[in-house]
């Protein structure tokens, strides 16, 4: 994406560039991932302290567990057709790609919608105990990681719509179906982890 | 290539109409942007966040906001978004648009824009260092002088503690990036043969994204200051001031500035390396750059992730680290410790790198064991990973444990050793140039060894006991980052300076300043690892009289200091502006770098190279090549 610069200025081939925009994404997603990992590092390790019986809110109050996983679900949805819109991508079938990469952007921000509808609807406040503080935390980073990936895809199906995309030119959506599957992965670990109540 | 490049350049840059937007974003519009933002969030946000039981959290939650829109509005306002945005939209950028973010015949002007050459932003990275450095340092004689008495009393308690604290945030920040920003980005990509980082505009984006956040740091002095200190511990910063948000808004988009960077970098060095640039022709600088940046990808989101718990303990009333609802404070401990203790030699590795390749370029001898220093500079960063809780044996989590962790410590010696022994296996019966890089390696290799000493002994548990939280500790670390890590950063300035700017850094006052600090420095600290041997606690404004002596003798090393770095400071500036013009290769280095003209062209070179040996072949040249 960024290397744009390198393509225009330096005439750097397609797959050159499209190399390096795969390194850099699985760079950040590292980064990321160190992210998510100490976020279920935290909530385990809070869970397990549970200092001064703090974990439950005093009301026992918690969230449906299946809360989490319906998210997911949309989720893999919208990665499944991303992906399947990349191999339409490869094989330069336009229309099936781009009806691919729409509907992947749809259930992305029905995806967000959920997530957000699932957050104004929280049971507990987030200062009802660590359980609670734990909760907000891991969906409010899933929302922010839905938006951003919303955006993605949405851009992806834009720019197949403009005619950007095809089999010599399909680095964008290989370095975003990455992303969307890491959304996925960190996505399953939030909701693992809020399986894991008591 | 690259000529008929330049050719349909000239024809179309007047051409500056197609430009559009980005023509007129710049660091003005950043700060008109970002002020208005601030402004009108903090308008609405106190109308609409209602007064509760709680008065600080909803103070806190209106200068997150108002922090966020400052940051939101200063990032539109320099240009970051408009590469997204266009992206989104298909509108992709043209070639005058890519010249033009380049920062092709800007002259000045370029280093007040979102400008994605690698070289500009490796000097904007350089004034920004040499102007944290020089705030940081003011604080420290601020500290130093009130310690000049016993009784201190030129400060308040709680804005001494502040200074301490914003002190040590200011240098850590400084010295993170005082060799991967300036000379990571200016050298690292002509070093291995390319023409610009692997992602200029993300390259643009890092150090935006520090710079976004400096009057948010400064602010913290009129909120309230930071005094739970540089490492934020909780539940005290839960209960500290509303700088602290300032503090936690700050770390959270360095880390992501560092994780940009730190990707970016790596990038590069991985796949755009020269053609016939295998690893074993790779410099050392470059591996050590990756090494630290590498180190720092993982480790800074976890530390973000401490400052995240931390905002919504203060703004919302979570609980992370309260341990009266639930929360825990070692939490947070180790939270900060993964990331504090690789981050060490995320700022110590890139100097001993720096040093490394300036050693046989001045002892005109090849390198002493390549393959020694990569093992020493892979040991070092896989068992930084291993260190952290060192330094908690006091705080009593896992007591079990401190036997593992002190023994993974005392280990790290072995691999940092290794690259002792390249340095002095360089310099042994080399014919040595004493030039002011030169002098930055003996300095380096004699501060480290205190440094590293007094490190082992801090990692033995007993030893660590009794020590912990004393000055002996403070002037350890000192003599580490700064005594190592700066000193090193310094001969890396001396180094490429003229590569950077063209001209040669004024020796006579580089040399005056050396001596000033380093003799300084000495007397500093060994003034501080004398009372805090007798017992000084660290972070304190006041203190018995029995540690006079020692702390008025620190305080006139600390004088000394300052004088050397004012004297290198103005020799920078002098020189930048007036100094002997450098030719391409003022001391006969065998690195890429030093194979294209002064200045170096916007595309660095105008056919990429090819390279075919590497790069220490120093004394050994001349018979190859007859």
């Amino acid at each position: 994406m960024t290397t744009q610069t390198h393509d225009v200025l330096h005439h750097e081939s397609a797959a050159t560039v499209g190399v390096r925009d795969r390194q850099g994404v699985l760079l950040l997603v590292l980064a990321d991932a160190a992210f998510a990992l100490s976020v279920v590092f935290s909530y385990f390790y809070l869970r397990m302290g549970n200092t001064s019986n703090g974990w439950i809110p005093v009301d026992g109050g918690t969230a449906d567990k299946m809360n989490s996983w319906i998210v997911v679900g949309a989720l893999i949805v919208s990665a499944l057709l991303f992906r399947l819109g990349f191999k339409a991508t490869s094989l330069s079938n336009k229309g099936r790609s781009l009806a691919c990469y729409s509907l992947s952007g749809v259930t992305m921000l029905l995806a967000t919608g959920i997530q957000l509808d699932q957050i104004l609807h929280i049971p507990f406040g987030v200062s009802e105990g660590t359980y609670s503080s734990c909760y907000y935390l891991i969906t409010y980073t899933n929302l922010i990681h839905l938006v951003l990936t919303a955006f993605i895809v949405l851009g992806i199906a834009n720019r197949d719509r403009l005619g950007l995309l095809n089999s010599e030119k399909r680095w964008h959506p290989l370095v975003s179906n990455i992303w969307l599957n890491w959304v996925v992965i960190s996505a399953t670990l939030g909701a693992i982890c809020t399986m894991y109540v008591k | 290539m690259a000529s008929e490049l330049i050719t349909e350049d000239t024809t179309r840059h007047s051409a500056n109409k197609s430009v559009g937007i980005i023509r007129h974003l710049n660091f003005g519009t950043a700060i008109i942007v970002g002020a208005l933002s601030a402004v009108t969030v903090n308008r609405i946000a106190t109308k609409l966040i209602i007064e509760g039981d709680e008065t600080w959290r909803r103070h806190d939650q209106i200068v997150m906001a108002t922090m966020l829109a400052w940051f939101i509005g200063f990032m539109t306002g320099i240009g970051a978004l408009v590469g997204p945005t266009r992206w989104f939209f298909g509108k992709d950028l043209n070639h005058d648009e890519a010249m033009f973010l380049a920062g092709k015949d800007m002259g000045l002007k370029r280093y007040f824009r979102y400008t994605t050459d690698h070289k500009v932003v490796g000097i904007q990275y350089l004034i920004l260092t040499i102007s944290l450095f020089f705030i940081g340092g003011v604080l420290a004689m601020l500290i130093r002088t009130n310690l000049g008495h016993a009784s201190g009393g030129l400060i308040p308690p709680q804005v001494y503690n502040s200074i301490v604290g914003f002190h040590g945030l200011i240098m850590i920040i400084a010295t993170i990036i005082m060799i991967t920003g300036p000379f990571g980005n200016f050298i690292l990509p002509i070093m291995i043969g390319a023409r610009d980082m692997a992602f200029p505009r993300l390259n643009a984006l890092s150090f935006w994204l520090v710079i976004s956040v400096l009057p948010i740091l400064a602010a913290t002095i009129a909120l309230g200051g930071i005094p739970m200190g540089w490492s934020g511990y909780n539940p005290l910063a839960d209960q500290g001031p509303l700088g602290v948000d300032s503090y936690i808004f700050t770390i959270v988009i360095f880390a992501i500035s560092s994780a940009v960077a730190g990707a970016n970098i790596t990038t590069t060095a991985m796949k755009m390396r020269a053609r016939g640039m295998n690893w074993s022709r790779t410099p050392l600088f470059v591996f050590g750059t990756v090494a630290s940046v590498a180190l720092a990808l993982p480790a800074f989101p976890v530390f973000m992730l401490s400052q995240v718990m931390s905002a919504m303990d203060r703004s919302f009333g979570a609980n992370f680290f309260n341990p009266e609802f639930g929360g825990s404070a070692w939490l947070y401990e180790n939270l900060f410790w993964i990331m504090g203790h690789p981050e060490v030699y995320v700022i110590l590795i890139p100097a001993v790198v720096a040093i490394m390749e300036i050693t046989p370029v001045f002892a005109r001898k090849p390198l002493f064991s390549f393959n020694m220093a990569i093992v020493g500079i892979f040991g070092i960063v896989g068992l930084s990973i291993f260190v952290w809780a060192h330094h908690m044996y006091i705080s009593g989590w896992a007591p079990l444990l401190n036997g593992p962790f002190m023994l993974t410590t005392e280990l790290i010696s072995i691999p940092t050793g290794l690259l002792f022994l390249v340095i002095l296996g360089t310099i042994w019966r080399g014919s040595v140039w004493t030039r002011l890089p030169m002098l930055s390696v003996y300095a380096m290799l004699f501060n480290f060894i205190i440094g590293g000493v007094t490190g082992i002994f801090l990692s033995d548990v007993p030893e660590d006991a009794a020590l912990h939280g004393s000055m002996f500790v403070t002037a350890h670390f000192h003599y580490t980052l700064m005594g190592a890590g700066l000193t090193g950063a310094l001969g890396a300035l001396a180094y490429w300076f003229p590569k950077m700017t063209g001209r040669m850094l004024d020796e006579k006052l580089g040399r005056i300043s050396f001596w000033l600090v380093q003799v300084g420095f000495t007397v500093t600290f060994f003034g501080m690892f004398a009372v805090g041997l007798m017992g000084q606690p660290r972070r304190v404004e006041a203190y018995d009289i029995i540690f006079r002596n020692g702390n008025l003798i620190s305080t006139i090393g600390a004088y000394t200091i300052f004088i050397g770095m004012l004297i290198l400071l103005s020799a920078v500036i002098t020189s930048w502006r007036n100094g002997e013009i450098a030719g391409p290769n003022p001391w006969g280095a065998q690195t890429l770098e030093w194979m294209t003209p002064t200045p170096v062209p916007l595309e660095n070179f105008e056919v990429l190279p090819v390279v075919t040996s590497n790069p220490y072949q120093y004394g050994i040249k001349q018979e190859s090549s007859s």
